[in-house]
């Protein structure tokens, strides 16, 4: 495993106050190895509670835990929260609930699936209604999870820290690079295209899911978007990815090309 | 536990073999089928089910053959509980596992790190061919629910593993093996279908695939089986039903934001 897994940026500060820090964690792996699709952690710290959002594979576990000991205990860690059920995002949730007193929020959808990762029992899992919730922070702030239904799981919340404004997105804006193109930031949307437009295309529902998705989160003030794979968008790119994205065609849009196995 | 197995369909060369199994302490697992097809000296194991239940499942397959004959594990798709369990099943057997392509380097973080087991299927589907000049038949279903989502279909039986289309969630100690009251059996089918599979249009689009075959039965994943005589009845309901994304605006209803 250690020749596997590179620590590339191993974390950074995304935003910070007195009260108040977002820390976003990253891995990859090795130049040449193909088996894993990269990820990204973030940790909210609010006072002296942590919030601890996707929290990745089995095989990541101790490196991610590695990195969030330098931030805080782990017994400090209040809640774990999960985009949607798949093993990247979480199946890593059982020795998180040894390490951890937190409770796990997930979509009602996904609760009596993700135990058979390995949990032994469910009382610190949360089921989130389709609606989403909100977790008021001791600062006085809050950590929403916002309706991402069908993008691309059935059950899917993106989660948006109104103290910083930054909305972790999962799979949405998601970008898969090639083997040492990875950069942090996205500042050439055009170019950055190319390493998310054919995930997009085929992992997402449909048009109308897109579309449905922007006009809620455009309620929002966001100040950056934190997909779970591949690169951060800044502020100066946000509407720019939105624009593109209410507008993609996808997923059941394609259905005939994709039962042919045809390219769309 | 695994309460039961049972023989679904026999003859000199080939089986087919239900596995069930059911939390009876609690109700914090989601029931799952595991379905096994032997063909001569090979064996082919449908969605091994999730970590927790991996050693009852080895337990009563091993009961039929040595683990060591299974060559091929597939997977309908990436869910925990059709395949939290692979990391195990890759130690313990010598089997390859089919995949979506899509999950190809998703499935990894199960807690695996050598890919080369993993088989991708494109999204078309695939075959394998077996000893006696059959198939199994690896046939698209995909957004149902899954993005990238297969069912199984074994020539010889003419079983159709269908994976979470067609599953059912019992209320507890009402769980059957086959279905036989239609209008009972809606009832534990509906809800489910409604929310997690993706919109009419891919339902409509799976049963135009499917409908040309010669099926006995199929077997979900969850729930119970359908029997040839129900099958009709199933596709046509499924045709009509809206779900997903057709009830777009109740599931995005409330939202806070």
């Amino acid at each position: 495993m250690e020749q596997q897994i590179t620590r590339v940026e191993e974390s950074k500060i995304l935003y910070e106050d007195d009260e108040h820090q977002v820390v976003w964690f990253g891995w990859e792996e090795a130049e040449g190895a193909d088996a894993f699709v990269q990820t990204n952690q973030c940790l909210v710290v609010d006072h002296d509670k942590g919030y601890l959002f996707d929290p990745g594979g089995t095989y990541v576990f101790h490196h991610v835990l590695e990195n969030i000991m330098r931030v805080i205990n782990p017994r400090q860690i209040r809640y774990l929260f999960a985009t949607h059920q798949d093993p990247d995002v979480c199946s890593s949730i059982p020795y998180w609930m040894k390490t951890t007193d937190a409770d796990l929020l997930i979509s009602k959808l996904w609760l009596h699936f993700v135990s058979h990762f390995g949990l032994e029992d469910i009382d610190r899992v949360v089921a989130v209604p389709d609606g989403g919730g909100r977790i008021t922070l001791d600062s006085g702030d809050y950590i929403a999870m916002i309706p991402a239904h069908f993008l691309h799981s059935e059950g899917n919340f993106s989660i948006y820290d109104s103290r910083s404004g930054i909305l972790f997105s999962g799979d949405i804006g998601a970008a898969i690079f090639p083997a040492g193109e990875r950069y942090m930031f996205v500042d050439d949307f055009d170019n950055h295209l190319k390493y998310m437009e054919g995930f997009h295309k085929r992992y997402m529902h449909s048009n109308q899911v897109c579309a449905r998705w922007v006009e809620l989160v455009r309620k929002l003030d966001i100040k950056m978007i934190v997909p779970q794979h591949g690169a951060i968008f800044p502020e100066d790119q946000v509407e720019r990815f939105l624009s593109w994205f209410s507008e993609l065609r996808c997923g059941g849009d394609y259905i005939e090309q994709i039962y042919r196995d045809e390219r769309f | 536990m695994v309460d039961q197995s049972k023989i679904l369909y026999e003859d000199d060369e080939h089986q087919v073999i239900w596995f069930g199994w059911e939390d009876h302490e609690n109700e914090s697992l989601v029931q799952s089928n595991q379905l096994l097809v032997i063909n001569g000296d090979n064996a082919y194991l449908f969605d091994p089910g999730g970590a927790f239940i991996f050693s009852d499942v080895a337990a009563e397959v091993g009961k039929y053959i040595p683990l060591s004959q299974i060559r091929y594990i597939l997977a309908t798709h990436q869910d925990p509980d059709v395949l939290s369990s692979i990391t195990l099943w890759l130690k313990a057997t010598d089997a390859r596992l089919l995949v979506s392509r899509l999950w190809i380097r998703f499935v990894s973080h199960f807690g695996f790190s050598d890919n080369s087991r993993l088989v991708s299927i494109e999204d078309h589907g695939k075959q394998i061919r077996l000893e006696s000049n059959e198939f199994i038949k690896l046939l698209p279903a995909h957004f149902l629910h899954s993005e990238g989502n297969f069912c199984f279909y074994d020539t010889r039986s003419k079983t159709l593993f269908s994976g979470d289309i067609g599953a059912a969630v019992f209320p507890q100690g009402e769980r059957y093996l086959e279905m036989s009251d239609w209008q009972t059996h809606l009832g534990y089918m509906e809800g489910f279908h409604r929310r997690y599979m993706s919109n009419n249009v891919a339902l409509r689009r799976w049963v135009k695939s499917v409908r040309g075959l010669d099926i006995e039965r199929i077997v979900p994943q969850h729930g119970a089986i359908i029997p040839r005589d129900m099958i009709e009845t199933f596709f046509d309901w499924l045709e009509q039903l809206e779900c997903g994304t057709d009830l777009i605006d109740q599931i995005y209803d409330n939202a806070l934001v």
